[in-house]
């Protein structure tokens, strides 16, 4: 088991409440989304599951399927993170961020 | 005569080379099929008179956001000759999409791309040529901002609308609006990979090409605790630089209307039947002059705003804030506008215009009026030295101000749900640009224009409206209980005596609709009194607890004529004006209402 599994097994130790939270998700700790990262984190992006408007909107803005995004920092009181895809900066809700499913190394 | 529409996604600079193609002469025009306003310029091309429209930006030909129906419904009801494809070549990697579907569409265009001098600097670089022939259009690059490249495309583009069009565009509304060709996530795929192809063929980028100075602002400006302080402070300078510079300024043109009427008109009218001379000088003349007070602030307001916003930090200012303003359903730009509020609200409501979502503007409009602007802390200063000790007067004015935040967070809290925007709320954060002085300039005087243009009509009727309720009928002295302003404050009454108003504040109310910089001047006229005789009057007529009431009343009901004016012409909805209007009155009845009866019951 690599560094990652574990700390992502500790979070869920942690967070009892995540199960229920996201429990559509498949149980595959290779895979998270982007509310969990942290800052300077990066991931690949697997899927964004939501409603047509919103999929559109970050397609726009370059969230593809395959692209990289990084988390450079969250606003104080839970806010909204700031990501940065390719050459763009963006900021967005958390709530809109779990919906993007990535890859981590 | 032919039509050029700019269209392209927000931040790519189109509001820029529409300054720049069409000087100051843009005006805002209404168009069929669409209810916002759009800045519209003819200008000369190739020895023709053509129009250039500018299009609110977009992300997605076939998006849902209240922009992207608004293009729609322009292209398919007004169709340009040509359009001009805007984007911002350090993002060409995802915003070629947008013309792509616009040449899927078979629509005239040609694409300019953008900050040209910015890409170049980070060290992009775009076969042009490569590219017009994989696209089948000119394709062109320019600076707006510095003008680079420009008199080029003005060529081309005179060139283009001398062709006689390739296709017939007869089917492009009904493929614009059907909603089945909208949700074709096949063309997209197939978008995207003709996209990535042209690209990967085109242009050569840098792998990493964030600007370093960008990242090193944005360390201190959105720091997680330094960034909140760093907000206000900003925001204070800001407000005390519009508001200090601009309240001279607006004596001085009160100065020259004051002089201009005792000087030339007063003289000029003396032999017309008084019922004229009202008519002209206390009605029209003095609506002129409640127009012409708000050209100072509004200039200097987006001359600040200017600035605020296309340096790029109004949206750090949105993420700083976000977390707060998210649960009263607004958001970070919102709050700047608020706090502007507290100046002066029109310029404040116009502001909310870097709002896109519909029902957002609206939420943001529907509180900026409960902002307690500086022309309320007039009549709350002479107030509260008329009633209170100079010791309890500033807690007095403070419970006001923490009053209108009250009201504020109430009312938004209220109507969020009734207002939900249904757009996700995602935004660029841009890097930090310097807007150019002229950039500045040209948006300050849009606006004014923009202003004059639509509100003045209304103020003028409205001030004449209340000049003749409060001198009619004529045989009674003017603003006396037995003019119309008097009877209305009667037949009030019994709506007016529960919350401590009496005839006389009754009337003052009515002037306090006009603007609330009359209301003092309003009850000197009412009382017959001037400066300290009226202030001794009123501390024997009222009790403070009368005075408060009315405060409190005057805080919360419908600012000014010019508030209303900007309100129904910013929200194009006279439905939402009466919302607005009928919501703050009621608001402000209840708050006096409760605050009045407690404090009598408690024996005050």
């Amino acid at each position: 088991m690599n560094q990652h599994a574990i700390k992502q097994i500790a979070k869920l130790w942690h967070n009892k409440n995540y199960y229920h939270l996201d429990a559509h998700m498949p149980l595959n700790f290779f895979m998270s989304n982007l509310s969990q990262l942290r800052r300077g984190q990066q991931g690949q992006i697997e899927s964004i599951d939501a409603e047509q408007l919103l999929i559109q909107r970050l397609a726009a803005l370059g969230f593809r399927r395959g692209k990289v995004v990084q988390v450079i920092r969250q606003a104080s009181f839970n806010g909204p993170l700031h990501v940065r895809i390719g050459s763009t900066d963006i900021m967005l809700r958390v709530n809109e961020a779990r919906r993007i499913k990535l890859i981590t190394q | 005569m032919k039509r050029i529409a700019l269209l392209g996604m927000p931040n790519t600079g189109k509001s820029t080379l529409f300054n720049r193609l069409s000087g100051a002469s843009a005006r805002v025009g209404n168009w069929p099929g669409i209810t916002v306003d759009l800045m519209s310029a003819r200008i000369l091309l190739g020895g023709h008179i053509v129009e250039l429209v500018d299009l609110p930006g977009l992300y997605n030909l076939r998006g849902f956001s209240d922009d992207e129906h608004v293009v729609r419904r322009f292209l398919a009801h007004n169709a340009p000759d040509l359009i001009l494809i805007v984007l911002n070549s350090s993002q060409i990697d995802r915003q070629l999409s947008l013309a792509l579907q616009i040449r899927a569409l078979g629509l005239p265009a040609m694409l300019l791309l953008n900050m040209s001098d910015e890409a170049k600097r980070s060290g992009i670089s775009i076969d042009s040529a490569a590219m017009s022939k994989a696209l089948g259009m000119p394709v062109l690059q320019i600076s707006a901002k510095h003008g680079d490249g420009c008199p080029q495309a003005l060529q081309t583009a005179a060139a283009q609308l001398d062709r006689p069009p390739a296709r017939s565009t007869a089917q492009v509304p009904g493929q614009l609006l059907d909603t089945d060709t909208l949700a074709d996530s096949l063309a997209d795929h197939q978008l995207v990979q003709e996209m990535e192809s042209i690209v990967s063929a085109a242009v050569s980028m840098p792998a990493q090409l964030n600007d370093e100075i960008t990242s090193r602002l944005d360390k201190l400006l959105l720091h997680p605790w330094l960034g909140l302080p760093l907000f206000f402070a900003a925001i204070y300078l800001l407000f005390q630089f519009i508001f200090t510079l601009g309240a001279p300024l607006q004596e001085s043109v009160a100065w020259l209307l004051d002089n201009l009427r005792s000087v030339v008109l007063d003289p000029l009218l003396t032999d017309a039947p008084a019922w004229l001379n009202g008519l002209l000088l206390d009605g029209i003349f003095n609506g002129v002059g409640t127009v012409a007070a708000f050209v100072p602030i509004i200039v200097l307001f987006f001359l600040v705003m200017t600035m605020v916003e296309d340096s790029g930090y109004l949206s750090r200012a949105a993420f700083l804030l976000d977390a707060l303003m998210a649960k009263m359903g607004l958001d970070g730009r919102g709050f700047v506008m608020m706090l502007m509020g507290f100046g002066c609200n029109v310029p404040a409501l116009m502001g909310t215009h870097v709002m896109r979502s519909r029902s957002l503007r609206l939420l943001t409009m529907l509180v900026i009026p409960l902002s307690l602007c500086s022309a309320r802390l007039q009549v709350f200063l002479f107030m509260t030295a008329t009633l209170f000790t100079p010791s309890q007067a500033p807690l007095v004015l403070f419970s006001l101000y923490m009053v209108s935040f009250a009201t504020i967070f109430l009312t938004a809290l209220i109507y969020k749900g009734r207002l939900q925007s249904n757009e996700p709320f995602i935004l660029e954060l841009p890097p930090y640009r310097f807007p150019t002085p002229r950039q500045i300039w040209l948006r300050g005087w849009q606006e004014v224009r923009h202003f004059l243009q639509r509100a003045s009509k209304f103020i003028v009727i409205g001030v004449v409206l209340v000049w003749a309720l409060t001198n009619y009928p004529t045989d009674v002295a003017p603003a006396s209980s037995a003019t119309l302003a008097g009877q209305i404050g009667d037949l009030l009454a019994p709506l007016l005596t529960p919350i401590g108003i009496d005839s006389q504040l009754a009337i003052a109310l009515i002037f306090g609709f006009v603007a609330k910089e009359i209301v003092v001047g309003a009850l000197a006229v009412i009382y017959g009194l001037q400066g300290d005789a009226l202030m001794q009057l009123m501390g024997q007529r009222l009790d403070w607890v009368q005075g408060m009431s009315f405060m409190l009343f005057t805080l919360i009901y419908t600012p000014c004529l010019s508030t209303i004016a900007t309100l129904k012409t910013e929200s194009k909805s006279m439905g939402f004006m009466m919302l607005s209007i009928v919501w703050s009155l009621a608001l402000a009845w209840v708050v006096s209402f409760v605050f009045y009866q407690t404090a009598r019951a408690l024996g005050f």
